[in-house]
């Protein structure tokens, strides 16, 4: 979690190096898809493919779920899938990582606190890994359970594949732990609010609810800004876009946003669409 | 009033939300977070293993079986 910026992960899968950036001018875009485009479109030549998490992943319930994007025939392709990478993303202060190139093979990331390690491996290997989230030819998923799309897709078709395992080593002290404590039994209380019922299921990381939909993706749902921001699951789109609801959940854990930051999103990843459009007419 | 120690005896029915792991690890140690928490969850989807560490005491142990949507836990 960082509270004054957003740290990004770039990795280039070509020449198999990295590097964590600080990015102080996307504090402002709070997290999850917003921050995806406005990365997007900074490193648009580079055709990249983008995983975000949300400011409060693993935090509080329901807030489970990460966004991947990437460009098919110059246009957005957005993707949100569970599992625990949102979680171990923010855990680890990792707000987005920025994939550039494509892995010829089978290639294993492990994403440690300052250092992330590549390793090639052979499919049979490959795909008797556990990863918190890995592409491989036109799927995608997480813990090889929960997945980012209800379908193959046909756009998105990689040579080989790869994992990323994320070591979720931080912890944040909590400063008022009751107010704290308030919102997040709030919050749980509130999953009769979800549009899902409550089943046995495999449940994405801070979620209880082990779900029907758990599996697949959210391909078929339109949910508002915030929500996709903070990357709360789309069946809980009612508790997350209350705005009043996402100010207190922000400020119980630190960061310093106000009501206008909120308000402003919707027109902020509009703006950035419109700069997109303009971009590729 | 003797203490009361959490077992895990139907870890089989975890689906692996990590409610329990974060709520030890707010609730013992203030923190937000899976890396200081006595409970770890292990396995893959749909074979899942709760493992607790006995070497950390677990102060409130009633709260981790009221938070579990599986009651997995319980006290002893």
């Amino acid at each position: 979690m960082n509270l004054d910026y957003k740290r990004v992960l770039y990795i280039n899968f070509d020449e198999q190096t990295f590097e964590f950036k600080i990015h102080e001018d996307l504090w402002k875009y709070i997290g999850g898809i917003a921050v995806s485009y406005k990365l997007a479109l900074d490193n648009f030549e580079e055709n990249p493919m983008i995983l975000t998490c949300g400011p409060l992943s693993g935090f509080f319930p329901y807030i489970s779920k990460a966004n991947f994007l990437y460009l098919d025939s110059g246009k957005f392709v957005e993707k949100y899938g569970g599992g625990n990478i949102a979680t171990n993303m923010n855990l680890a202060s990792i707000d987005a990582i920025v994939m550039v190139g494509r892995p010829k093979g089978f290639i294993k990331v492990t994403v440690y606190d300052k250092e992330v390690l590549f390793s090639e491996e052979l499919e049979k290997d490959f795909d008797k890994t556990i990863y918190d989230f890995v592409a491989k030819k036109s799927t995608i998923n997480s813990l090889g359970y929960f997945s980012f799309t209800n379908r193959p897709l046909d756009s998105f078709n990689l040579q080989g594949g790869f994992g990323i395992k994320v070591e979720a080593s931080r912890s944040i002290d909590l400063n008022d732990f009751y107010d704290y404590e308030n919102l997040y039994q709030g919050f749980l209380n509130q999953y009769k609010e979800l549009t899902v019922e409550p089943r046995n299921n495999p449940s994405c990381a801070g979620c209880p609810m082990g779900c029907d939909n758990s599996a697949v993706g959210e391909d078929d749902l339109n949910i508002a800004i915030l929500p996709r921001c903070l990357i709360s699951c789309g069946y809980a789109e009612e508790i997350y876009k209350n705005i009043p609801n996402v100010y207190a959940a922000l400020n119980s854990v630190g960061y310093r946003y106000h009501h206008s930051h909120l308000e402003n999103l919707p027109r902020l990843v509009g703006e950035i669409r419109a700069n997109f459009a303009k971009r590729n007419s | 009033m003797p203490k009361k120690y959490l077992v895990a005896p139907r870890s089989q029915k975890c689906i692996g939300c990590l409610l329990c792991v974060l709520a030890t690890s707010r609730y013992e140690r203030k923190k937000l977070g899976t890396k200081d928490s006595p409970i770890t969850i292990k396995g893959r989807p749909s074979a899942y293993k709760i493992q607790i560490d006995y070497g950390e005491e677990i102060k409130f142990p009633e709260k981790i079986v009221q938070i579990c949507p599986q009651n997995c836990f319980d006290t002893i």
